[in-house]
C-alpha cells in the first residue's frame, strides 16, 4: 500500500469495524486484509460475514476504496445525528496573581472606565463543533469548520482540540438546549476565507457571462435601430421588439443571477462539550453617570483572557464599547 | 461587511440583500436542525469525523496535490481547472488554456492529484522530443513524482513493467516501439502540445488512438490551427463518437465552403464544454508590467577577435565532413538525456571531449567570432593542418556545443576545455595560451558600466558556465560590489541564502541557469544576460525568473554579447525579428514549434554554423532564419486569432 488515503482508507475501516465488535486482521501497509464482521456491521455494508477487505476496487471482497462504495455503507454504522459527546476537566492551573495588567493589555473599552473588582473560579462549558459547510451555485465548495466556544458568552476561542490535545474523561451533562448561532455565525466568517478563491473564480465567471449577455442583447437592439422606420406602424414595431429584446434581457439576467446564486448550507456533524474550570473576572464598568458589572473568563486551556461577544452581531471582540444598557458592542454596532 | 455571516445575523432585511463583493447573490444560511445523539464514546466522534474527512476527499473539494510541492505557483485557475477536471470530466479533457497559463502545472497537479489517490497506478507522458527531460525534471523536482524516460532501446517487457513513463511522440510511434508501447495497458495518458494530432492521417494520431488507457488528458493552446475537423479529430481522441461521425460534424458544425466557420455554435459550445478546459488571461486576469530588452553588441579587443579567429578555423578543421554532423531531430530524440546542464559543463565537457559522448538535448550553447584576425594581434597559433590525422578523433554535435558555448561565455568558461583538447591534440595549444592572455573582455566592462549605473536596483546576472560566474564573482569583488552567488551545485540551504542575501543585503545576484527556480525574485526588476543560451525557451526561462506574477515594475533585460558573435546573430532573429522581449511567457515555444519541422533550434544553430564555411553564407542562413521565425509567427497568430474567435471565454 503506497499512497496515504489508501493507509487512511485502511485505517478507517479497521477502526470502524473492531468498533462494531468485528475481528480484523489487517496489517498495516497491506492492501489486503480480513475481517469476520457482526451481524449489524455485515447487513449495514451488505456483505457476507467473513469477507476479504482491499484497497483495490477490483479484488474479491469488501473493497475499501474511495471510488468503492464503502463510505456510504460504513454511514449505516455511525449514528445518523450529531454526535454530542459530553467531557470535562476536573483540574487545571488557573492563575493567581492580579488581573488588572492582563485586563488592560487585552481589552481595549473606548467608551467607559473599567476596574477589575474581583475573580473567582467557576467551570465553564466549552463547544466545540464540528460542521459540514457547503456553497452550491454553478460549481459546488465543500469542507469541513470547526469552531470553538465559549457557550456562556458565545465569544469564539483557540483552543486545543479535546479530542486528541486534553485530558478530558466522560462527563455526565444533562443534555440542555443548546444555542447553536452562535457557531454558525463563526462558521460563517470561516467559510467566507476559506472560499475565497472559489468565490473570486465564480465572480469572474458572472461578470463574464453578464457581459456576454448584455453585448448580444445591445447587438440586437442595433440590428433593430438599423435603418429609420418609415411608417407608424414600423415605428410601433421597432418600439415593441425594443421592449421585448429589453425584458429577454432582463430576464435573462434574473437566470444568470439565478444560476449563480451562492446557496450555503451547514450540518452540525459532532459537538464535543468540554466542561473545564475558568476564573470568572468580574469587572466594574463605568459609563455616564452608570455603572454595571460584566464578566470575563480566564481560560485555563489557552492561559489567557477570553474575548466577549458583541451583544449586536456577536462578533468576537476585544475593543468593547457598550451601550447605555451595557451591553458590549463591537465598534461598528456602537456606531449604528 | 462579510457577504455569508450576513447572511446569518438577526436582521431579514439584510439576509435578503446580502451579496459578494463581485455581485453574486447569496441566499441566506438556514439555522441547521441540531438532532443531538449522545454518546460517551469519543471514538465514535472520531470515527464520524474521519467519515466525513473521507467523503470530502472522494469529493475532491481536499486537493491533496497541493501538499508537498517544491516551487509550485499555485494560482487560482490552475486550482480550479484541477477540481472541475476530477468532479465533471472524469479524467477526460482537453485541456486548451492561453499559452503561459500552467497547462502543464494543471495536469502535473492532476496526475499527482490521481495517483496520491491511489485512481490511476501506470501513467504515460507524450510529448515533442525537446520537452522530455523538461516533464521529468519538473515532475520530480517539483512535484515528487519519479517517471523514467523512455529509451529507443527499450523493448515490449520494458514498456510493460515501467508504471511511470515519459516518451517523445517520435520514439513512442516509431516502428519499433509503437507496438509495445499502445499494447501496454495506461491508467492515464498525458499527450503534451496535442495539436501535434490534429490529424487523422499521422502516426501521432495513430499511436494515440491506439493507446489502451483509461484517462486522457491532452493538453494544447491552439486546438485548431487551420480547420475545424482538427478540433473534430482531437476530441475523438478524447471521447470518441462525442462528436458523432466526421460527415455528421461538418454537415452539422461546419459551415460549407470555409473550415474554420463554426455553425450551430450553441450546439457546439455545449459539446465543447464536456469536455475542453481553456482558462484565458482575461479570466484569469494576469496581467505583467511591460518589459524591455537591450542588447549591446561589443566590439571585441584583439586578442579576443584573435583567439576565436583561430578557434573557429581549429574547430571546423576538426569537424567531420558535413553529411555525418547535421542529425535529425528524430536522432537528437534517442539520446540520452540524463544529465543536468551544470553537470554537463561542471563535471567537465573535457572528460566527454575525451570520450566523445553524445549529448545534445538541454545544452545552452555559445556562440563563436566570424571576424577575420587584427592587423595588431599577438602571435597567432599555428595554422591546423589541412587534413585530420589517423589518430585525431572528429568532434561530434555535443563537443562542437559545449565549446563553442563556453567561448560564447567567457574565455575562462574554454581555458578548460581548450586544456582538454590540448591534451588530444598539440596543435590547441596555442588556443589555451591565448586564452590564458585575455585580460578583461568587452563585456566585462560593459557589465560593471550597466552596475555602476543600476542606482540602487537590484540586479540579477546570468551566466550559464560556473568558471564564468566565478571568474565574474572575482571581479565583482575586485570592484567592490557586493554580491551574491547561486549555482545547481549549492545546496537548498545555501541557495536560500543567496536568495536571502540578495533580497536584504547585495544589490546583485550572480546565477546559472539552474538559478532561483521556484524562489521569489520579483523584487529586482533587472536582469543581465552576461552570456546568451541557443534555446529560446531557457532565455525566456531566465526573464521569467522575474517577469512573472507579482512583479509590479517594468522589468528591464540587459543582453551582452560580442560583436560578430553567433550570440549576436542568434539576438538579431529573436529580438529583432521575433520580438520575443515583447510576447508573452510562453509564446516564443508556440512559435518555434512551427519551424523547421520541429527542430530544436539550438541544433538548428549549429546546424547553420555548419553548413556556412564563411562569414557572408553565415549572415544569409541568420537571415534565412529569420524569415522562417516571421512566417512561423505569423502561424501562430493566425492560428491563435482563429482559436481565439473560437472558443472566446467560454470553457474557463
Amino acid at each position: 500500500m503506497s499512497n496515504p488515503i489508501e493507509q487512511r482508507m485502511r485505517d478507517f475501516a479497521v477502526a470502524l469495524l473492531e468498533h462494531a465488535g468485528c475481528l480484523v486482521e489487517w496489517p498495516e501497509h497491506q492492501p489486503r486484509g480480513f475481517a469476520v464482521l457482526s451481524p449489524l456491521a455485515a447487513a449495514a455494508l451488505e456483505s457476507p460475514p467473513t469477507t476479504e477487505l482491499s484497497t483495490a476496487a477490483e479484488q474479491n471482497g469488501l473493497a475499501v476504496s474511495l471510488g468503492s462504495s464503502f463510505l456510504e455503507r460504513a454511514e449505516g454504522m455511525l449514528p445518523p445525528q450529531t454526535s454530542v459527546l459530553p467531557l470535562r476537566i476536573d483540574t487545571l492551573y488557573l492563575k493567581k496573581s492580579a488581573l488588572d495588567e492582563p485586563v488592560a493589555r487585552t481589552f481595549a473599552f473606548p467608551n467607559a472606565r473599567i476596574r477589575v473588582a474581583g475573580a473567582l473560579p467557576q467551570r465553564v462549558e466549552y463547544h466545540f463543533w464540528h460542521f459540514a459547510v457547503a456553497l452550491k451555485s454553478d460549481e459546488h465548495f465543500e469542507t469541513l469548520l470547526e469552531v470553538a466556544l465559549n457557550a456562556r458568552t458565545g465569544a469564539v476561542l483557540t483552543l486545543p482540540d479535546p479530542l486528541h490535545n486534553i485530558d478530558a474523561r466522560a462527563a455526565n451533562l444533562e443534555a440542555a438546549a443548546v444555542d447553536m448561532r452562535p457557531a454558525v455565525r463563526a462558521a460563517a466568517v470561516q467559510l467566507e476565507a476559506r472560499a475565497a478563491d472559489f468565490i473570486q473564480r465564480l465572480e469572474a465567471r458572472l461578470a463574464r457571462d453578464q457581459q456576454r449577455l448584455r453585448s448580444y442583447y445591445a447587438a440586437l437592439l442595433d440590428d433593430a435601430d438599423g435603418r429609420l422606420p418609415r411608417t407608424e406602424i414600423e415605428a410601433e414595431q421597432r418600439a415593441a421588439h425594443r421592449r421585448a429584446v429589453q425584458l429577454e434581457l432582463a430576464r435573462k439576467t434574473e437566470e444568470l443571477r439565478e444560476r449563480y446564486t451562492l446557496r450555503p448550507t451547514l450540518r452540525p456533524v459532532a459537538l464535543v462539550r468540554l466542561e473545564a474550570p475558568a476564573l470568572a473576572v468580574t469587572l466594574q464598568v463605568h459609563r455616564r453617570d452608570g455603572e454595571a458589572t460584566i464578566r470575563v473568563f480566564w481560560n485555563a486551556l489557552s492561559k489567557s483572557l477570553e474575548p466577549l461577544a458583541c451583544g449586536g452581531c456577536g462578533e468576537t471582540i476585544y475593543c468593547v464599547y457598550f451601550d447605555d444598557n451595557f451591553m458590549p458592542q463591537c465598534a461598528r454596532c456602537a456606531a449604528a | 461587511m462579510l457577504w455569508l455571516s450576513r447572511g446569518v445575523s438577526q436582521s431579514n432585511a439584510e439576509e435578503d440583500s446580502a451579496v459578494t463583493a463581485g455581485g453574486i447573490p447569496v441566499a441566506s444560511l438556514a439555522e441547521p436542525a441540531f438532532l443531538a445523539a449522545y454518546t460517551h464514546d469519543a471514538t465514535v466522534v472520531r470515527l464520524r469525523l474521519e467519515l466525513e474527512r473521507l467523503k470530502l476527499l472522494r469529493g475532491f473539494d481536499e486537493l491533496l496535490c497541493l501538499e508537498g510541492l517544491h516551487g509550485v505557483e499555485q494560482l487560482p485557475h490552475q486550482i480550479e481547472t484541477v477540481r472541475k477536471v476530477l468532479r465533471y470530466f472524469h479524467g477526460r479533457v482537453l485541456l486548451a488554456d492561453e499559452v503561459g497559463l500552467g497547462k502543464t502545472i494543471e495536469a502535473a497537479l492532476l496526475l499527482r492529484e490521481y495517483l496520491l489517490r491511489g485512481l490511476i497506478r501506470r501513467v504515460l507522458i507524450l510529448t515533442p522530443a525537446p520537452l522530455t527531460g523538461q516533464w521529468r525534471d519538473e515532475l520530480s523536482g517539483k512535484f515528487g513524482l519519479a517517471f523514467d524516460l523512455a529509451r529507443p532501446g527499450w523493448d515490449s517487457s520494458d514498456w510493460a513493467s515501467r508504471h511511470c513513463v515519459i516518451a517523445s511522440l517520435a520514439l513512442a510511434k516509431s516502428r519499433r516501439h509503437f507496438q509495445a508501447c499502445s499494447a501496454s495497458g495506461w491508467d492515464l495518458v498525458v499527450v503534451d502540445e496535442a495539436h501535434h494530432c490534429k490529424n487523422r492521417t499521422t502516426r501521432n494520431w495513430q499511436l494515440v488512438n491506439a493507446l489502451k488507457r483509461r484517462h486522457i488528458f491532452l493538453l494544447t493552446a491552439t486546438p485548431v490551427q487551420n480547420n475545424l475537423v482538427e478540433l473534430y479529430n482531437l476530441l475523438t481522441l478524447l471521447e470518441p463518437g462525442h462528436l458523432h461521425t466526421e460527415a455528421d460534424f461538418k454537415k452539422n458544425f461546419v459551415t460549407r465552403g470555409n473550415p474554420r466557420d463554426p455553425r450551430n455554435r450553441r450546439v457546439l459550445r455545449e459539446l465543447l464544454g464536456q469536455v475542453m478546459i481553456r482558462n484565458t488571461r482575461g479570466l484569469v486576469n494576469i496581467k505583467l508590467p511591460r518589459r524591455y530588452a537591450q542588447t549591446y553588441a561589443l566590439e571585441p579587443g584583439a586578442d579576443e577577435a584573435q583567439l576565436y579567429h583561430h578557434l573557429d578555423s581549429y574547430l571546423r578543421w576538426r569537424c567531420p565532413p558535413l553529411t555525418d554532423q547535421v542529425s535529425s531531430d528524430a536522432d537528437a530524440a534517442e539520446i540520452p538525456d540524463d544529465a543536468e546542464t551544470e553537470d554537463a559543463v561542471e563535471s567537465g565537457p573535457l572528460a566527454r571531449l575525451a570520450g566523445g559522448r553524445l549529448r545534445t538535448a538541454n545544452v545552452p550553447q555559445p556562440g563563436l567570432f566570424q571576424a577575420p584576425p587584427r592587423e595588431d594581434a599577438p602571435v597567432p597559433p599555428e595554422a591546423p593542418e589541412p587534413a585530420l590525422p589517423a589518430d585525431l578523433p572528429w568532434l561530434n554535435r555535443f563537443q562542437l556545443n559545449s565549446i563553442l558555448m563556453a567561448a560564447g561565455s567567457h574565455p575562462r568558461a574554454l581555458r578548460p576545455m581548450l586544456e582538454r583538447l590540448g591534451v588530444q591534440d598539440y596543435r590547441a595549444g596555442p588556443l589555451l595560451e591565448l586564452a590564458r592572455g585575455l585580460k578583461e573582455s568587452a563585456k566585462e566592462k560593459k557589465l560593471l558600466q550597466l552596475l555602476a549605473g543600476a542606482h540602487g536596483e537590484k540586479v540579477l546576472i546570468f551566466a550559464n558556465f560556473r568558471a564564468t560566474l566565478d571568474h565574474l564573482a572575482g571581479l565583482l569583488q575586485r570592484h567592490g560590489i557586493t554580491f551574491a552567488l547561486f549555482h545547481g551545485s549549492q545546496s537548498q540551504l545555501e541557495k536560500e541564502m543567496a536568495i536571502d542575501q540578495f533580497k536584504h543585503a547585495a544589490p546583485v545576484l550572480l546565477c546559472s541557469d539552474s538559478g532561483g527556480e521556484g524562489f521569489n525574485l520579483q523584487f529586482c526588476n533587472t536582469l543581465i544576460n552576461f552570456d546568451l543560451p541557443w534555446n529560446p525557451m531557457r532565455i525566456e526561462q531566465r526573464v521569467g525568473r522575474i517577469h512573472r506574477i507579482g512583479q509590479t515594475r517594468e522589468v528591464f533585460v540587459f543582453n551582452l554579447c560580442t560583436r560578430g558573435s553567433l550570440e549576436e546573430k542568434i539576438l538579431g532573429v529573436l529580438n529583432d525579428k521575433l520580438r520575443m522581449f515583447e510576447l508573452v511567457v510562453g509564446e516564443v515555444g508556440s512559435i518555434l514549434g512551427n519551424i523547421e519541422k520541429g527542430e530544436e533550434f539550438e541544433s538548428l544553430v549549429l546546424s547553420l554554423w555548419l553548413k556556412s564555411r564563411r562569414h557572408e553564407e553565415l549572415d544569409a542562413a541568420f537571415e534565412n532564419l529569420g524569415a522562417s521565425l516571421l512566417e512561423a509567427q505569423a502561424q501562430y497568430l493566425q492560428t491563435r486569432q482563429l482559436d481565439e474567435a473560437l472558443f472566446g471565454e467560454d470553457y474557463a
